[in-house]
């Protein structure tokens, strides 16, 4: 082997050790039956605020324009999509992404949060990922939380005058951590460890699901930076259409 | 491609009441977690496979396929539930690490035991309303449940797109590989990414497509479906009763499993 090479299987090296332990990003939706009634109807009442507001958001836009019903529909089917795809890893393990905050830099939070909820019924339906009764903890913490955090990030990010493609990496990178620290949450709270409480558990869960979820975060990072990179410099006209959403990436003022 | 979908429709249990067959999972579901038992999880999970299986006519094996997806969400939350670090060690198997240990005790193990059943036959109920009922038949039962009606369009629209567009990115992804797109994993990363963005392109020109057609024939932001009628039979809903009153009943009787 020369120099080359040996680089070369270095660093894929350093990958696969990465990316076999990724087996699957679906690990972060919390399935059915895994939380006890209590939380589900809790997570479930905690979200309907933001759903509303999305909902009233998307409404008012329809009335106006009608196009929009279709491009929402698309962008909902896109973030499915999205999530159904095998992420490329080198070991061949099944990982995909969440689109959680590419979904929120393109189309904003406020049409994300109905959005999520809608390829979450899907994912529990087609892919049975997730499931109905945790479908209220799983739009909180991947409708929800992590857009909106990808979101502030984002904007915050831009008005510092920060490169514009490290914001991206940055808001997607976290958004994506964001949501599994809420899921870890979420568990610990319904699972609270017997020495140390809910505290303890949410650490524990933390740990175990940070096996998956950091390498996982990062891959998610770096591909929002190549699709944002690629819409930007040859897809002007098509994002324009996304301009009618209330915080989406070229939201007409 | 996508298996759950597939299946549906082929499943014999396609012309029962679609309102019944929700209410049987979802109520199930919660009887499931609300008893928290594992001699009821276990009982609901075979009765759903049983439906799903041989009433159903869906394959064993693809059954069981399915029931396997979330497997790894279970073990790690399994894992995260039965390990506890701790000063003193606990009952059943302990790792001294410093000045802790990496600890399990009994009753965690039978807490993770009830996590893993539980999960399980609640995903079976899952399965048995994914694998019997398909999605427009749902969004019809949606309707009757007066579900504001831009969801309902906006969910009907989104199952369309999702076949569509997992189509195109099935047809990217073999240009993708037919030119080497994978053939590192710098450049694997850097194709896929491409093939996002130019789905999202593509899709948006469909959509523009898709619009000037449904304006040319007069599309005034509804889409009107026709609905089968299905016949709701009494005794079913008797049934569904009984069963539900069984389990919880059965729940009392073995309260420590």
């Amino acid at each position: 082997m020369n120099v080359k090479q040996r680089k070369r299987v270095l660093g894929t090296a350093v990958f696969a050790l990465m990316l076999g332990i990724v087996p699957s990003s679906f690990a972060m939706h919390i399935m059915e039956g895994a939380l006890p009634p209590k939380y589900c109807i809790a997570w479930g009442v905690l979200c309907i605020p933001f759903v509303l507001a999305g909902y009233y958001s998307i409404s008012k836009v329809l009335k106006e324009h009608r196009k929009t019903l279709l491009i929402l529909a698309m962008a909902g089917a896109y973030a499915f999509v999205l999530s159904a795809l095998k992420l490329p890893s080198v070991t061949g393990s099944s990982s995909h992404m969440t689109g959680t905050g590419l979904g929120a830099i393109l189309f904003g939070p406020a049409a994300m949060s109905i959005l999520g909820l809608l390829v979450l019924v899907f994912q529990a339906l087609l892919l049975a990922h997730g499931g109905l009764t945790t479908l209220g903890a799983n739009v909180f913490s991947m409708a929800i939380a992590g857009p909106f955090l990808t979101y502030g990030i984002y904007k915050l990010l831009q008005k510092i005058k920060a490169p514009k493609y490290v914001s991206i990496f940055i808001a997607a990178f976290l958004g994506d951590l964001f949501t599994y620290c809420i899921t870890s949450f979420q568990l610990g709270m319904a699972y609270p460890a017997e020495t140390g409480g809910v505290f303890a558990a949410v650490l524990k869960f933390l740990s175990i699901f940070a096996l998956t979820q950091i390498p996982l975060a990062i891959i998610e990072g770096i591909l929002t930076v190549i699709v944002l990179m690629m819409l930007e410099s040859y897809a002007r006209s098509e994002l324009t259409d996304l301009g009618y959403f209330k915080g989406g990436m070229n939201h007409v003022k | 491609m996508l298996t759950i979908d597939k299946l549906c429709y082929t499943s014999k249990l396609r012309s029962i009441h679609t309102d019944l067959k929700m209410i049987y999972a979802i109520l199930t579901i919660i009887v499931c977690i609300s008893v928290r038992s594992m001699v009821v999880s276990i009982l609901i999970l075979l009765v759903s496979s049983w439906l799903t299986v041989s009433k159903g006519g869906i394959p064993l094996a693809k059954y069981l396929k399915l029931l396997f997806v979330p497997i790894v969400f279970i073990t790690l939350s399994f894992i995260a539930i039965i390990i506890s670090l701790s000063p003193q060690p606990l009952s059943w198997i302990s790792f001294p690490l410093g000045k802790y240990y990496l600890t399990t005790s009994y009753v965690n193990l039978l807490e993770g035991l009830r996590f893993i059943l539980i999960s399980l036959s609640s995903v079976s109920c899952l399965y048995f309303i994914a694998l019997s009922t398909p999605v427009t038949d749902l969004l019809m039962a949606l309707k009757r449940w007066h579900i504001p009606g831009i969801l309902i369009e906006l969910m009907l629209l989104m199952y369309r797109f999702i076949f569509h567009l997992l189509d195109i990115a099935n047809t990217l992804n073999n240009a993708r590989k037919s030119r080497l797109g994978n053939k590192n994993y710098p450049t694997n990363l850097k194709t896929f990414g491409i093939l996002l963005s130019n789905l999202l392109i593509l899709a948006f020109k469909y959509t523009s497509h898709l619009y000037d057609g449904m304006e040319s024939r007069c599309y005034n932001g509804q889409i009107l479906l026709l609905e089968e009628e299905k016949v709701l039979e009494k005794r079913w809903i008797l049934y569904l009763i009984l069963y539900e009153i069984f389990l919880l009943i059965i729940s009392q009787i073995m309260k420590k499993l």
